[in-house]
């Protein structure tokens, strides 16, 4: 097992330079933490850099990435700020208007997300904050679509129940979730 | 004033700000973690090396000792150094023991360090930290320095025999991780389930099963689940019941749940002729077939995956659950092998290597990447049984 030549090298620190924004992103949303979520991506990248000769092209260094984020995410059930409950308290926005009352319902939203088990949240964030069908969800946490289904039906249902009318956020429907 | 969900999430989550990762630092790793692989497999060479030397000059010493009774359970290592030189790595080491016919067998070689076992263990298993190995009743770990005892009345230990169908299995650890379990029987009536981490040495769990008293067996352990069930299965046995290790719940499980906990986890096989409907094995369990793991037989200068099907062998795919690719792996050069072999995968040293033992012992390391495999431990002499992780002893 030779060391990485000097072109794999500079390919990977390409894709580093070029995706690592958006790997910290997914990696902070699916963890709920800004230093876990720095944790997995070093952890994710690390995996790329070892199996760079295997990936063949960018697009699938970063499709190897996610995945290794979604199921290193996943397993990470020791990791406490991983579980944190969510709070009970609504922060205190700082202001007043339709901006601070915004950042309000992220806020309570975020932490009712962050309170998710693993596999509820980390379907969610695929399929709503990645934007992808459930069938690439499926595919990327490495389960059937039927599953996804149930774990996005579990998640809504809790977030429905959690986070009232009154902040204003709008969930999809059941019938809207299948694309 | 309303958003929708998909927008609120946008928002928050892109609050966070661009990442600056240290190039260098991450190549650094990435060659430390290569290092790390190549030198697992030249350590379980050069244990083999050490072990030559020891049995060609302490051969003497290592027949009178058979006449003498088994030392104390704590023996001093051969170096006293062994548990302060360990180093904390993800990259499992590759564990196996030798057996010479008619003299004890109290020795583990763990990576390049042999460690002196003081009893005839029944059993081995291995996690990221060490090994553990069982006795009459006990269950020990070592992460190469002086085994302790983490556990006692084992249930597949008890001379009763009521949970001995299945000893080779009666420690449990997952493909990757910390994370042990066995049947505590300490209390027949009621059967514990035992859930250990080897990387804090604690018990995180112990769960009564009261429906455990007539029978049960381990299935299989991965990061977050411990699969159980009641029945005797011949080939793979199919869960029934999962310990949600998080939750810290007993629950009815689903063949269907397991299988999809298992294409979640990075150290997997698939077999079938497409990877979306094949079944999902760890490798080093039962297989779907048979009473061992995932076998493969060395045909020319491969190693083909073999899977029974409907009662017959049919060689089918198997493929990688991380990279959802073919393996296809290839014998050493030079490996010279009979009309046939056969491998049989016992670890999986990290994502990407797995290691194989053949019918006459030989231990070979395999990336699945590259398909290359290497002689990592040559077997031992044709008088000599070797035991490596979730492998029964003769007798």
């Amino acid at each position: 097992m030779a060391r990485r030549s000097r072109e794999q090298v500079s390919g990977f620190a390409e894709l580093v330079e070029a995706r690592s924004t958006a790997l910290l992103r997914l990696a902070y949303a699916v963890v709920g933490d800004h230093q876990l979520a720095q944790d997995l991506l070093q952890e994710a990248l690390v995996k790329v850099y070892v199996a760079w000769p295997r990936l063949r092209d960018e697009s699938g260094a970063e499709a190897y990435a996610r995945r290794t984020i979604v199921t290193t995410a996943i397993s990470w059930r020791r990791r406490r700020s991983f579980h944190e409950p969510p709070m009970d308290v609504v922060p205190d926005s700082g202001g007043d208007g339709d901006q601070s009352d915004r950042i309000a319902t992220h806020e309570v939203l975020w932490q009712q997300v962050r309170g998710l088990p693993p596999r509820q949240r980390v379907a969610l964030v695929l399929r709503y904050y990645e934007d992808l069908s459930e069938a690439e969800t499926a595919d990327l946490m490495g389960c059937s679509t039927g599953t996804v289904k149930s774990q996005l039906s579990a998640a809504l249902g809790k977030l429905r129940e959690r986070v009232g009318p009154e902040t204003g956020v709008l969930f999809p429907e059941d019938q809207a979730v299948t694309r | 004033m309303t958003t929708p969900l998909r927008d609120a999430l946008t928002q928050r989550i892109n609050q966070v700000g661009p990442a600056h990762p240290d190039i260098e630092e991450l190549v650094g790793l990435g060659e430390q973690r290569l290092r790390r692989r190549r030198l697992t497999a030249v350590a379980g060479a050069g244990a083999f090396v050490a072990l030559a030397i020891a049995l060609a000059i302490g051969g003497t010493a290592l027949n009178r000792s058979a006449d003498q009774n088994p030392g104390p359970i704590h023996r001093p290592p051969t170096n006293p150094h062994q548990t302060q030189t360990t180093t904390p790595t993800t990259t499992r080491q590759i564990v196996y023991s030798d057996h010479k016919i008619g003299t004890p067998g109290d020795t583990v070689h763990f990576g390049d360090r042999a460690v002196e076992t003081g009893n005839d263990e029944v059993h081995l298993d291995v996690t990221d930290d060490g090994f553990l190995y069982t006795d009459r009743g006990g269950v020990w770990f070592s992460d190469g320095g002086t085994p302790e005892q983490v556990g006692s009345h084992l249930c597949a230990g008890l001379p009763t025999g009521e949970f001995g169908h299945f000893a080779n299995r009666a420690v449990m650890s997952a493909n990757s991780g910390s994370t042990v379990a066995w049947f505590d029987c300490t209390h027949q009536a009621r059967p514990t389930l035992v859930v250990f981490d080897t990387s804090s040495r604690q018990e995180v769990a112990r769960r009564p099963v009261a429906f455990c008293k007539e029978f049960c067996e381990l299935v299989d352990v991965t990061d977050e689940y411990v699969y159980l069930n009641r029945g005797v299965y011949t080939g793979a046995p199919l869960p029934e019941y999962r310990f949600d290790l998080r939750a810290n719940r007993l629950r009815a499980s689903t063949p269907q749940e397991y299988a999809e906990d298992l294409r979640s986890q990075p150290r997997g096989l698939i077999l079938g002729d497409d990877w979306q409907i094949g079944t999902p094995i760890t490798g080093v369990g039962r297989s779907p077939s048979e009473d061992g793991p995932m076998r493969f037989d060395a045909t020319g200068s491969r190693l083909i995956p073999v899977v029974s099907v409907n009662d017959r062998d049919q060689a089918t795919s198997a493929f990688d659950t991380a990279t959802r690719r073919v393996l296809r792996l290839r014998l050493p050069p030079g490996y010279h092998v009979g009309t046939t072999a056969t491998f049989r995968l016992f670890n999986w040293l990290d994502d990407d290597t797995i290691a194989l033992v053949g019918g006459r012992g030989d231990i070979l390391t395999c990336q699945l990447s590259t398909g290359r495999c290497v002689l990592a431990v040559p077997g031992p002499d044709a008088d000599t049984w070797r035991i490596v992780p979730g492998f029964p002893l003769p007798g």
